[in-house]
């Protein structure tokens, strides 16, 4: 058990150190690139949390990645001239998914909404977004300023930055890559800590019976609510760095792919393991963009797959079954 | 001391035309380990499940330390000082017994709670899953569970189900022993042997009433109760 | 008077499509549990199976029984491979079907590409003053009501709906009871397949074939069967009638967008405020 941790650990250290120095000797092209596929690996473990952790499948993750991308660009389009706003409409975005979060929350689990009507709920949430988005083209469609501009998205947003004694510090070089590996570190070791913290320990129980936990005196309804606030965060946090990456969201950010990709994300990498689903939506995303290039056919029918072998023969991950397949071979090869 | 710490007035269920409890009056002092018994049917598990609130009485009213429960959740009603055990063991199985423990006990440090993870006898394997553990250690567990918070009043349905007769023996010492140190029990059971082992005041139901009350000697020679039991009613 | 007929119209097709849409998913996520989500495949594969048998000469009607043999095979091999391990397992089911969809979806559009010439409608139309309606819409409305009913017949009333039943609810019980419970599974997921189909080949006279085609039937599925609650052959007529009739009053007054919208909506607030369904409040009725 110690061993396995440890092992664990120096992992996550090594890759969290190979991948800052990776943008000292690759093309800044390439750079760009896995920017964009760090990006997503929080919507991936928002849905690790609530899932993996909590036991509660949502489809709703798509819904709070655009929400927190069209807050994001609302905000920063209105204010685009005050001081600062490239840092605190990223706040300010999150703040609405979070409270959004804690309201969709408040309304399954105090509502006794479970198991697969979670599901149900989250997704058409998820699709009323989606619909409504899309048909916001006209130009009487606008926050403030900012135009909705329907199917085709939004765009025009000041990107993640500060202006400081002069210098203009933005999130665009590498197209943000420190700053999204940064966040990316902070939100497992976070994670992590809160998984081994008693929040944790009774939301895993409650995960098994929830009627049992109950019993011990805690108030099951809260700490689900919680937990969901809190993943709503995350997904938010994949939103509004998709929207600085590309500089533009779409309502198709939250159809029904969108709302299945997280979970693809998860399921194969191992929805119980935060570093592994960090790793794992890294590769996905680069998979299946590389796949995407011989036609978006190619690229989905591997997901698919990927599902159905994950739930059929990997039930905890297929990431997490490789790792473990690697250090039996490296014992066996040391302990010669 | 007979301070009553639970107190049930004139407590009614019905489930569609079926009166399943109909105007039972309980009180229980503190320290005592009061069994609830009867035949089955008699309402002994609607009675417990109103109690821990699981189930909205039809009227009647359920006091605890002398505050009404009526309108509070289970887990507000726990919060209270009530421990409680439900009958299938339940316990987490894919989580260690330390861990259970911790979870119970709302603290991740358990040293000071050595001596009494000793007396359950699951020290050994403190550290192995839940699930692992034998039936009868699953019981323990499950009752350790509900009482390692130092709960005033802890409610145990059918303890004892499934365990063996030295199984069952050793219920009993661990229940005695939580008693001496300040716990009141109320127990749901069907087992004689633990009832004579170490309950102070015994209830019957019959039919969802009260029947008769008293001590353990008087219930067991009540001819009554042995009619009620063997359908003779 | 017209205007009368036209919406009387408009909402009992609205109630047949979504009836039509849920009968396959009845059987696999109303009874067995098993949340499909490859079901709007299912409807695609009989739509497809009867668009090719058609396009080589056969009748219309055979063709429409191909497509739904066809179904019932793919059904029968997906059984075999993959759903017979995830009984029990809803979320892992949500997962596994997803994954299923993406697989066929994506491989229709890579075989058949993205639209293929699909057949005409096999009666005529009529007027009724300004408004024309097809023939063989309304037929598919009394269809839609006919094979309710023998659903309603086969499951709830003869000997093998009732060992369904039994055996879905307690399968350890009904093996000691000498039931071959999982070919009684098999069965079951394969007549839920092979009506799916034949709501593929029902529609796919009046629809373009596109890969994609289930999406359309797919929600409509999945908001009748979970409104229908716990017995869908009870449920599902109140649930899809409420419905039904609730998204064409809001499409009346608004457009078909927000008629969607107000759908997706009216389940959530099912789900929430009413969550044994329709078939919940039929039998407290009682």
């Amino acid at each position: 058990m110690k061993n396995l941790y440890f092992l664990k650990n120096k992992l996550q250290t090594t890759t969290f150190i190979i991948l800052a120095m990776i943008p000292v000797f690759v093309d800044s092209y390439y750079v760009n690139n896995i920017s964009f596929f760090m990006l997503w690996t929080f919507i991936a473990l928002s849905l690790s949390l609530i899932w993996g952790k909590g036991g509660i499948l949502s489809f709703g993750q798509a819904a709070f990645f655009g929400l927190a991308g069209y807050s994001f660009g609302i905000i920063g389009i209105n204010f685009a001239d005050v001081f600062g706003v490239g840092v605190w409409s990223v706040i300010l975005a999150l703040i609405i998914t979070g409270i959004f979060g804690l309201i969709v929350g408040y309304f399954l689990f105090y509502g006794g909404i479970y198991d697969v009507f979670v599901g149900i709920v989250t997704l058409s949430i998820t699709l009323v977004f989606e619909t409504f988005m899309s048909q916001t083209a006209g130009p009487e469609w606008t926050v403030g300023i900012a135009r909705l501009n329907g199917f085709n998205g939004m765009q025009g947003m000041p990107s993640i930055g500060i202006n400081l004694f002069g210098h203009n510090f933005e999130a665009l070089d590498n197209k943000g890559y420190y700053v999204i590996l940064a966040l990316a570190v902070l939100a497992i070791y976070l994670l992590d800590k809160l998984a081994n913290s008693k929040f944790g320990l009774v939301l895993s129980a409650s995960k098994e019976d929830r009627l049992r936990v109950q019993s011990l005196g805690y108030n099951v309804k809260k700490v689900h609510m919680l937990t969901f606030a809190i993943s709503s965060v995350l997904a938010g946090m994949s939103g509004i760095l998709y929207t600085n990456w590309g500089g533009f969201i779409t309502p198709e950010s939250m159809g029904l792919v969108s709302a299945a990709l997280p979970v693809v994300y998860c399921a194969a990498s191992g929805k119980n393991n935060f570093f592994a689903v960090f790793l794992g939506t890294i590769l996905l995303v680069w998979i299946s963009q590389e796949l995407a290039i011989n036609g978006r056919q190619f690229a989905l029918i591997f997901m698919g797959l990927l599902l159905v072998i994950a739930t059929r023969y990997f039930p905890d991950g297929m990431f997490l079954f490789f790792i473990d397949l690697l250090k039996k071979i490296t014992q066996k090869v040391i302990g010669n | 001391m007979s301070e009553s710490i639970l107190n049930i007035n004139k407590i009614k269920k019905t489930f569609g035309g079926f009166t399943a409890v109909k105007d039972v009056d309980l009180k229980v002092n503190r320290g005592e380990i009061r069994f609830i018994i009867g035949p089955n049917g008699a309402g002994k598990s609607t009675l417990f499940k109103l109690i821990i609130g699981h189930l909205k009485p039809d009227y009647g009213d359920v006091i605890f330390k002398s505050e009404y429960l009526n309108k509070l959740d289970l887990h507000q009603r726990i919060k209270k000082g009530i421990g409680l055990k439900f009958q299938a063991p339940s316990i987490f199985n894919e989580m260690t017994v330390l861990e259970n423990l911790e979870v119970a006990a709302n603290e991740t440090n358990l040293e000071k709670y050595d001596d009494f993870i000793k007396r359950f006898g699951f020290f050994e394997e403190k550290n192995s899953l839940a699930g692992d553990l034998s039936h009868g250690k699953k019981q323990w567990l499950d009752i350790a569970l509900a009482s390692i918070s130092n709960p005033d009043l802890v409610l145990l349905d059918e303890p004892t189900a499934g365990l063996s007769f030295e199984e069952t023996k050793k219920t009993g010492e661990i229940i005695k022993y939580l008693n001496k140190q300040g716990t009141t029990f109320l127990i749901v059971e069907h087992d004689m042997e633990i009832l004579k082992q170490i309950a102070t005041t015994v209830s019957v139901l019959h039919l969802g009433a009260m029947f008769v009350e008293g001590t353990p000697e008087s219930v067991l020679k009540n001819k009554d109760v042995a009619k009620i039991y063997l359908g003779v009613s | 008077m017209v205007l009368l007929f036209n919406i009387i119209f408009q909402v009992t097709d609205a109630i047949s499509f979504l009836l039509l849409s849920a009968i396959g998913l009845a059987v696999i996520f109303g009874m067995m549990k098993i949340i499909n989500l490859a079901h709007g495949e299912f409807i695609t594969v009989g739509a497809y199976g009867t668009v090719v048998t058609a396009k080589m000469g056969l009748p219309l009607p055979i063709a429409m029984a191909c497509g739904v043999l066809v179904t019932v095979i793919f059904g029968f091999i997906l059984e075999r491979l993959i759903i017979r391990y995830i009984y029990g397992r809803p979320l892992d089911s949500v997962v596994a079907t997803w994954g299923i969809s993406l697989i066929v979806s994506q491989a229709f559009l890579i075989i058949f590409g993205p639209s293929t010439e699909g057949l005409k409608s096999p009666l005529g139309s009529f007027q009724v003053g300004d408004y024309s309606f097809s023939e063989y819409r309304i037929l598919l409305i009394f269809v839609s009501f006919l094979i309710l009913v023998l659903l309603y017949l086969l499951f709830m009333k003869s000997s093998f709906g009732t060992l369904a039943r039994a055996t879905i609810e307690k399968p350890v019980t009904s093996s000691a009871l000498g039931v071959d419970v999982q070919k009684v599974y098999t069965i079951t997921f394969c007549i839920g397949a092979g009506l799916a189909g034949l709501t593929g080949a029902l529609y796919i006279p009046t629809m373009t074939a596109v890969p994609s085609l289930g999406q359309a039937f797919i929600v409509s599925a999945f908001v009748s069967v979970v409104t229908a609650g716990a017995s869908p052959f009870v449920g599902l007529v109140p649930a899809a009638a409420f419905l039904g009739s609730f998204q064409t009053g809001i499409t009346f007054f608004y457009h078909a967008t927000i008629g969607l919208i107000g759908l997706l909506f009216a389940v959530i607030m099912i789900i929430r405020f009413l969550p044994s369904g329709f078939s919940g409040l039929i039998k407290r009725g009682r």
